[in-house]
């Protein structure tokens, strides 16, 4: 037995309060028992509108799967939003999310390795393009995923966000020649793990 | 071809794919099912989420109750309805059953504190457990977290969120943009409850061990058929026969959900590639070897 009754408490947003309201005469699903009291602080409502798509995007390529993505966006954005009193005052609190979202990816990384194995196998069905070429793009994928942390956020960000090294040393807090050493061992890395999978030239 | 051909061009297929995983999974996805609310902004998705909270009072299938604490190793295999199909089993209309509103409920701003007071009227769930959930829609068999609480057959049983569970709600699961991250609360009564006869939805295997340290080690081997992409896995509950309190354990091989979160008495989970899920069980020696009393395997 379902229990009908809601209620719309907003406390900044009169707006959203009738708009809560008609969506409360339209949803079967409200027919519950709960009281919902929603805080909508609209400031944050805009930032995540305007950098969880992009947040979203970095994560995709770091974890190979839109669902950790999703999930890892969430939180990130989740603990911006506790603490937005603070991060809402930051000069880039688009880079503070994102630093946040790449932690969080890469504090998975032993349980991700374990995923991306199973994982794998599903990816030829996600990959966009020729299949044959499509497989190297993989490769070179997981290859950056298997990079240490710093290094594989710093070639994330410059592959999918095309930062410059500046960017990237303000969004990590580290010193641009250190951004450079990373990239640069990165790409050697990559290098010699892709020539050795014969996926490029010699 | 040569590193620096490969590297644009890989950085140029992610970015596609990026457009193309992200638009087509999440936003694009939510856009087209809840354009009116996007158009007004994120508050109102988070309203709308709030409006959809689920609560629901069901009365599902019971785990088999083995009556004789099993000696170590042995086999139980139970299986109630999967979490889906036991929401399904809703009350019978007319049951007296009434969830009050909590107090201190807020969802929308995406964290739950203070309790929901679920007053289930005496005779109608005698002797069951009550299980909350906080779950995405679209994913039943991930659910966000759970938290048990003793019911051992009292009306107006009121049901905390623990701390910790608020903590997982609020880092875990939010609602931004897309209703696939629509939480729902799912409150379910007498999922523990014994004698209900239920069809097993399928066989699974569980095996527990309890080593010399006390610690039981209990693995379940999932049918193949779980699709754990889709943040599938089983689930098992623990009943303690001593003092009716109950844990649950429900995790999917790639979607963890760390055991510990959900309950302090699970210490660390594996999941091998073979999609076993293998789970500690920490207490004292007495109750992990009630614990195997009663459990339920379920799917998700």
């Amino acid at each position: 037995m379902r229990v009908y009754g809601v209620t719309c408490v907003a406390v900044e947003d009169a707006h959203s309060i009738r708009t809560c309201m008609r969506h409360h005469e339209r949803s079967d699903l409200a027919r519950t028992g709960v009281q919902a009291h929603v805080l909508v602080p609209s400031e944050f409502d805009r930032f995540v509108r305007e950098h969880q798509r992009a947040l979203r995007g970095l994560l995709y390529a770091v974890t190979g799967s839109s669902q950790d993505a999703d999930d890892l966006a969430q939180e990130a954005f989740a603990r911006a939003y506790k603490s937005w009193t603070s991060v809402g005052q930051l000069d880039r609190p688009d880079a503070w999310i994102r630093r946040v979202g790449l932690n969080l990816a890469y504090s998975r990384g032993r349980r991700l390795k374990v995923e991306l194995r199973a994982r794998a196998r599903s990816w030829s069905s996600d990959s966009v393009g020729d299949s044959t070429t499509s497989v190297e793009y993989i490769g070179f994928w997981e290859e950056v995923r298997r990079l240490p942390k710093r290094q594989g956020q710093v070639l994330a960000l410059r592959y999918v966000e095309d930062m410059s090294i500046r960017e990237i040393s303000a969004l990590l807090g580290i010193a641009e020649g250190t951004v450079k050493a990373l990239s640069s061992q990165a790409r050697a890395r990559l290098a010699d793990r892709l020539r050795r999978r014969g996926w490029i030239d010699s | 071809m040569n590193f620096d051909e490969l590297e644009r061009t890989a950085a140029r297929h992610m970015r596609a794919q990026i457009d193309q995983a992200v638009s087509d999974d999440f936003a694009l996805a939510g856009e087209r099912r809840s354009i009116r609310s996007l158009s007004v902004g994120l508050a109102i998705v988070t309203l709308s989420v709030a409006m959809l909270v689920v609560v629901q009072l069901t009365r599902s299938g019971a785990p088999v109750v083995v009556t004789e604490p099993p000696a170590a190793d042995t086999t139980i295999a139970t299986d109630p309805s999967p979490a889906s199909d036991t929401l399904a089993a809703i009350l019978p209309d007319g049951t007296p059953i009434t969830i009050t509103a909590p107090r201190t409920l807020m969802l929308g701003s995406w964290e739950v504190r203070g309790s929901v007071a679920a007053r289930i009227d005496e005779g109608v769930n005698a002797g069951c457990g009550v299980r909350l959930e906080l779950r995405p829609n679209d994913r039943p068999g991930l659910p966000l977290g759970a938290v048990i609480e003793t019911f051992e057959g009292r009306p107006g049983v009121q049901v905390t969120l623990r701390d910790s569970l608020d903590q997982d709600l609020a880092t875990s699961f939010l609602v931004f943009t897309s209703e696939r991250w629509l939480m729902a609360l799912a409150i379910s009564v007498g999922d523990a409850c014994p004698a209900t006869e239920m069809t097993p939805q399928w066989a699974t295997h569980l095996s527990l061990v309890t080593d010399a340290a006390g610690i039981a080690h209990v693995q379940v081997d999932a049918p193949a058929s779980i699709d754990s992409r889709s943040g599938g896995g089983p689930s098992i509950v623990f009943r303690n026969a001593t003092d009716q309190s109950i844990a649950v354990a429900r995790r999917s091989c790639l979607v963890d959900q760390p055991l510990s979160e959900i309950a302090e008495s699970f210490i660390a989970s594996t999941c091998d590639d073979s999609g076993s899920l293998v789970a500690q069980f920490r207490g004292p020696r007495d109750f992990v070897e009630n614990a195997s009393t009663a459990v339920t395997v379920s799917s998700p």
